[in-house]
């Protein structure tokens, strides 16, 4: 697939990115490996929301942002002009801090990627949205109550559909901007279940506020401090003897 | 962003304290039952077995300060080490108070036969593996990982006079049967002397994993004397 090099998902190099002058990432060069789970941590404004979102280009949405360096997806720099984001997209799916469901039923939100990429048939569409609530793990609440609105779902319910919705599209990365810091302990319970799950099969990045749950649920740690990348490397020596004094700081609770 | 003071620091400089002042009282039994051998005290044997009640009261009190900082402050990395270190460091330090108890008892014994002579080289042994407890308290109390190595490396010492010691015991009963007691009960507290001296060695290891993150158990002798900080 990538000519023996190593199999990374995702992958920066010397990556700057700027907010009109402000700088929000410095010389970000990161290698995110295949079906592991990756967590971004670090003070609000650190710039590890911004890093998330190049590898789907949803900071291009900003006006006035500007990226230096190269952003690589399975090896290919998704910044380059010929890069269809449709595409992009449909391999990088995205869940956010505030589940989002379509203002639609249950089935149509997980139906409508399918559908926006063409599939017509009928049973294939059904497949293909049992098979996503399955793996999201809310087809046995929702099975009986697939033409129900969305927006009646409890926020758990809600942020697992968003999710199915993204799996729906078969993504090979699924990025998550604190999927779960507006729900209770047992909503984020089912979503970190989930996370550990979806890693079997996809590259998933998460970014969290919860050190707990960066502790819990990933396999690699990456600790970002005022736009720079400060210490990236296995969970574990992370939370049990960072390299770094700003990690062990920021960890440990000594400064904020 | 700037370093504050954390409830948690307040909660490891208790545990820390606790687990001084067993050290120090440790120390103080181990004093006491090598007098109360040397001596042939028995009174002060007892007051020693006594003691260790204390020891026992501190080992539950920094057990329970653990915990609550475990499920209360949920410590990572080097506040994670500093607490697994401490409840480590306070199951070798109730221990040394018991192998305390164990020296007073056979103290005891010994205060009721005849003496023997090799009760002179183990008043030596006695002496070295009571530095080596006071170099592990200070070693915990001040960090000072080039006292933790040295403290690593004296163990040998204690091992040699346990080796001599035996060997010596073992001439005495087999030239006179009658000393058979009396022998086996100083087998004894040599050998509570060695696992004193081996329990310091332990306490020393985990400081030095505290401090730096290192695991060196198995493996401490080279540790300690190659130039590894």
């Amino acid at each position: 697939m990538n000519n023996g090099k190593d199999n990374y998902a995702l992958e920066s190099k010397n990556v700057n990115f700027f907010y009109g002058s402000k700088q929000a990432l410095e010389n970000i060069t990161m290698q995110i490996p295949e079906k592991k789970v990756t967590a971004l941590i670090g003070p609000s404004g650190c710039g590890k929301s911004t890093y998330l979102r190049l590898f789907n280009r949803m900071n291009d949405l900003i006006a006035g942002t500007k990226v230096v360096g190269e952003v690589l997806v399975k090896n290919q720099d998704i910044y380059k002009n010929n890069v269809d984001l449709v595409e992009l997209r449909q391999h990088v799916g995205m869940v956010f801090q505030k589940s989002n469901p379509f203002p639609k039923s249950i089935f149509d939100n997980v139906a409508y990627g399918p559908r926006a990429h063409g599939i017509k048939s009928k049973d294939q569409i059904a497949y293909i949205v049992e098979r996503s609530l399955r793996q999201a793990a809310l087809w046995e609440e929702v099975k009986d109550s697939l033409n129900k609105n969305a927006t009646a779902l409890s926020g758990g319910q809600q942020q697992r559909l968003c999710i199915a919705r993204a799996l729906a599209v078969e993504p090979d990365v699924l990025l998550m901007d604190e999927p779960a810091s507006a729900l209770d302990p047992i909503a984020t319970q089912k979503i970190e279940e989930l996370i550990m799950d979806l890693k079997q099969n996809y590259t998933i990045v998460i970014v969290t506020h919860s050190m707990q749950q960066a502790a819990r649920v990933s396999d690699l740690t990456a600790f970002f401090y005022m736009g720079q990348l400060i210490e990236f490397g296995p969970t574990s020596k992370i939370f049990t003897n960072p390299s770094n004094t700003r990690t062990e700081d920021y960890i440990t609770g000594k400064f904020g | 962003m700037s370093i504050h003071e954390r409830a948690l620091d307040q909660d490891l400089a208790h545990v820390q304290k606790l687990v001084v002042s067993m050290g120090q009282k440790v120390i103080y039994m181990l004093e006491n039952s090598i007098k109360a051998l040397i001596e042939r005290n028995s009174k002060l044997a007892e007051e020693t077995i006594q003691f260790d009640k204390e020891i026992d009261r501190l080992e539950n009190q920094v057990d329970q300060a653990v915990y609550e900082i475990i499920a209360l402050r949920q410590p990572a990395a080097g506040d994670l080490r500093n607490v697994i270190a401490a409840i480590k460091i306070n199951n070798d330090i109730e221990r040394i108070g018991d192998y305390c108890e164990g020296i007073c008892r056979q103290a005891i014994r010994l205060n009721k036969m005849p003496a023997l002579a090799t009760a002179k080289g183990v008043a030596e042994m006695a002496k070295v593996a009571a530095m080596m407890l006071n170099d592990c308290v200070k070693v915990f109390d001040t960090k000072n990982i080039s006292l933790a190595k040295k403290n690593i490396l004296d163990d040998d010492k204690v091992d040699d006079f346990a080796h001599m010691l035996v060997d010596e015991i073992h001439e005495i009963m087999k030239k006179d049967p009658k000393s058979v007691d009396a022998a086996s009960a100083l087998l004894l507290v040599v050998s509570k002397l060695e696992r004193i001296a081996d329990q310091a060695t332990n306490i020393s290891e985990q400081v030095v994993f505290s401090v730096t993150g290192d695991n060196i158990k198995h493996r401490s002798y080279s540790f300690a004397h190659g130039d590894e900080v």
